[in-house]
């Protein structure tokens, strides 16, 4: 029998409470949110043993529509939420359903889009929204409709830093509004900055509440175990605070104090002195037709290191990418790979030496079972079988995927798909890899599993781009940095300097980590990794 | 991405009048034309539908003229056609010009109607069923995203060499069979959500609802309408007749 995906849950919220619900991928977070309103048995065809009750309604046996008058659920992906052409007429879409008077409804609308700071946009095409607007709008809708309850499933999981600040801000408001929130959120460093000693943190693993308690309690009592048996991410002022033994345990910077640490070491500067560069790009511009995208870039991508290319959602990242590996066609300017002009290498070649993992691996897939997938950039080079069959065997157990060989690669989970897709890139030996936006709702241990390959494939010689606005990924990984706003590269240099250029993250909507916040207040801002910290602390203790 | 002839703003006629009122004057429009059997009539009416997109929809002539250019060589194919096959030029003639005679009200159509008060025409003035409304406002929204879903999926193949391998009219139904799988997967996925999503919004709670935005037809709509509607009928039995109708249906009964 199939383990359930919500085990022995019992779990009790308060009227007017803030709990915030954290747990692994497939830990059952979402389940257990769309049991609360029903769409689990109604919609999904869950099946429900035990009993719940949302102010008074079960909604095992309510309509959904009748449970949607008493809790709101945004949901994470901005794009499936939203079904209406008009910012207004998405928040109005709710109770117009419900029969409200219109006089009523206006009035909850107009009111929604001002909380959410989006009145000003009440008249524009949803389309047109960025993504922190958009989440704004959904949180919009939720409140127009005048629940009790709100619930939100990682609405920032697919945002950048400004778009996950607006969001958070519009957040910090509703828990003054004193609504019941419901919040199940990975972005642990931004969650931090909200909590209350009066909030509650429920942990789930593998279906089951392993951990429910106030925010001090859980993380400072209970981080550890969370970290290394439940694969969680911890506040980075916390995982530091546990680390290095410091007591009590802070939960956010306003709470250190900065007596207890004494650190002068500097961390080494992971860039390299390496410039030889495997990719130069010249005076680059690019349109779709309507505009520039690209405008008079300039860089060159250094061989054998990690470049990673910042910017906000739209800035044209990747576009940038898709230009470098010739799937897109300069308006103007050049890429040189290796000194060669790109437009004049033969495709095969190009991606050959430059492989691509795209954000939804499924999208590479291109065969029915994973033994195939991975032999298939092999055979349309006309390999050797002999060599085919022992290189797959190898890939196959290199990315832990011996035991799905016969599958089909869209039935495989989510990791085992991202492992698929570097399998049947690294499989024929790029000289360069470039990965568009890797990290986008993985939880913390795929992140560690990611950088991990990232240093093994960098240890082999293997030029690694990245195009992401996740910041602590940036600065565990990166060597070199180029930060990308409005189609211009604005900076390009190595991760430390770019986290002391606060005029540059303020422009591009980025934000430093909170561990490189601390050390700069600690007169060390060459520090960006928690592992950068607890190193240099030690060196300081052994002199 | 932005549609050479979509939706532009405007405070001309056309941008007041009730989408669905321009939408049956476009179905009139195009029963004119069949039954206009003789190049002279359908010239006429395409004149008057270049001067109405240039006074009523504050449209420019090269606006138009670059709408015709588009239908003009099927347009001409079709004249040649019906020239060679049936051997009346008048009539080839009067073929071509239909063809490029509907292009005007469509152009005027899309260009001053607002897609979203079109939706809400068609469910409050044509009384469609509102479930109608929201598939086109779905459809809005949601076409784009495919389309660049669609995009990521073809780029994807192209770096795995698809291309390469691919060819021949076996390799075009290959590379379409594996490139709609995923995109399928993903279009199920998201519909999935999305109704998730309206559910949880009380969809379908009751079988009517209340409408914020109201839109109804005004009174110069309606005698614009009238008019139109008494000038088909006029044409259909005084100036034209019913042998007319008979050939543009079955030419080859002449």
């Amino acid at each position: 029998m199939e383990s359930p995906s919500l085990d022995r849950v019992n779990l009790e919220i308060n009227d007017g409470e803030f709990v915030l619900i954290v747990g692994a991928s497939g830990s059952g977070k979402s389940t257990l949110l769309f049991a609360l309103n029903g769409i689990l048995q109604h919609e999904i065809g869950g099946r429900i043993k035990g009993h719940i009750e949302v102010n008074g309604k079960n909604p095992t046996e309510k309509e959904v529509f009748e449970m949607a008058t008493t809790i709101s659920i945004v949901m994470q992906d901005p794009e499936v939420q939203l079904t209406q052409m008009t910012v207004f007429d998405e928040v109005v879409f709710g109770p117009e359903n419900l029969l409200r008077p219109k006089e009523e409804i206006i009035l909850a609308a107009e009111s929604a889009l001002k909380f959410v700071g989006l009145y000003e946009k009440k008249d524009c095409i949803v389309n047109e929204l960025s993504g922190g607007q958009k989440q704004r709008l959904a949180i919009a809708a939720a409140l127009a409709m005048n629940t009790e309850i709100i619930a939100m499933d990682e609405p920032t999981a697919h945002l950048d830093p400004k778009g996950t600040n607006e969001v958070f801000q519009v957040i910090k408001k509703l828990k003054e509004l004193k609504k019941t929130i419901i919040l199940v959120e990975h972005k642990v460093d931004n969650v931090i900055e909200l909590l209350d000693e009066d909030d509650r943190v429920v942990v789930l693993d593998n279906g089951k509440i392993v951990l429910n308690g106030r925010p001090r309690e859980i993380f400072a009592k209970h981080g550890r175990v969370m970290m290394d048996e439940f694969g969680l991410a911890l506040p980075q002022i916390v995982e530091l605070a546990l680390r290095l033994g410091i007591t009590p345990v802070p939960l956010h910077i306003g709470e250190v104090d900065c007596s207890k640490f004494d650190i002068n070491a500097i961390a080494s500067n992971r860039s390299s002195k390496n410039n030889i560069p495997i990719i130069t790009v010249k005076d680059l511009e690019f349109s779709y037709g309507n505009g520039n995208v690209l405008n008079g870039v300039n860089f060159t991508i250094p061989q054998g290191l990690t470049t990673v290319i910042v910017g906000q959602n739209g800035s044209g990242k990747s576009t940038l990418l898709q230009n470098i590996i010739g799937l897109l066609k300069p308006t103007k300017g050049k890429i040189l790979f290796n000194g060669v002009e790109l437009s004049s290498l033969d495709k095969k070649s190009v991606f050959r030496d430059i492989g691509y993992v795209f954000q939804y691996p499924e999208h590479q897939f291109v065969t029915k079972t994973v033994k195939d997938e991975i032999e298939y950039g092999l055979k349309i080079r006309n390999l050797d079988k002999s060599i085919i069959e022992s290189k797959s065997k190898e890939f196959l157990e290199m990315f832990g995927l011996e035991k799905t060989e016969d599958r089909h690669p869209l039935t495989l989970s989510m990791g085992e798909k991202r492992r698929l897709s570097f399998a049947t890139m690294l499989i024929l030996e790029p000289k360069v890899l470039i990965m568009d936006e890797p990290v986008i709702g993985q939880d913390r241990r795929r992140t560690q599993y990611l950088i991990k390959l990232i240093d093994k494939l960098k240890s082999q010689g293997i030029t690694i781009i990245i195009a992401t606005h996740d910041m602590n990924f940036l600065a565990q990984c990166a060597d070199n940095v180029i930060v990308i706003n409005e189609g211009k590269v604005i900076f390009q240099g190595d991760v430390v300097e770019l986290f002391n250029e606060k005029r540059i993250l303020t422009t591009a909507g980025l934000d430093d980590p909170p561990v490189h916040k601390l050390a700069t207040k600690l007169g060390c801002p060459e520090i960006i990794t928690i592992e950068q910290f607890c190193t240099c602390l030690a060196k300081q203790v052994v002199t | 991405m932005k549609l050479k002839f979509q939706y532009r703003p405007g405070n001309s006629l056309f941008h007041k009048m009730d989408p669905s009122i321009k939408f049956i004057w476009m179905v009139i429009i195009v029963l004119l034309l069949f039954i206009m059997t003789d190049p002279f009539s359908v010239l006429g009416l395409l004149l008057l539908q270049i001067l109405m997109g240039k006074i009523g929809a504050k449209m420019g002539l090269s606006e138009m003229a670059r709408a015709l250019v588009i239908i003009a060589p099927a347009a001409l194919t079709v004249s040649l056609l019906n020239i060679f096959v049936i051997g009346d030029l008048l009539y080839g003639a009067a073929m071509g010009l239909r063809m490029l005679a509907v292009v005007i009200p469509g152009v005027i159509f899309s260009k001053t109607t607002d897609p979203r008060r079109l939706t809400f025409s068609l469910v409050q003035v044509l009384k469609f069923p509102y479930m109608f409304g929201f598939m086109i406002n779905t459809a809005y929204r949601f076409v784009p995203i495919f389309e660049d879903e669609l995009n990521s999926i073809t780029n994807a193949h192209i770096v795995r060499g698809v291309d390469m391998e691919l060819k021949g009219i076996r390799g075009r139904f290959k590379k379409l069979q594996i490139t709609v799988e995923p995109l399928l997967i993903g279009v199920i996925r998201r519909s999935q959500l999305t109704s998730m999503a309206v559910q949880n919004r009380a969809f379908g709670a009751y079988p009517n609802r209340t409408y914020t935005y109201v839109t109804k037809a005004t009174k110069w709509d309606k005698i614009f309408l009238a008019a139109w509607i008494i000038a088909f009928f006029i044409y259909a039995f005084t100036l034209g007749t019913p042998s007319q109708l008979l050939s543009t249906f079955m030419p080859w009964a002449k």
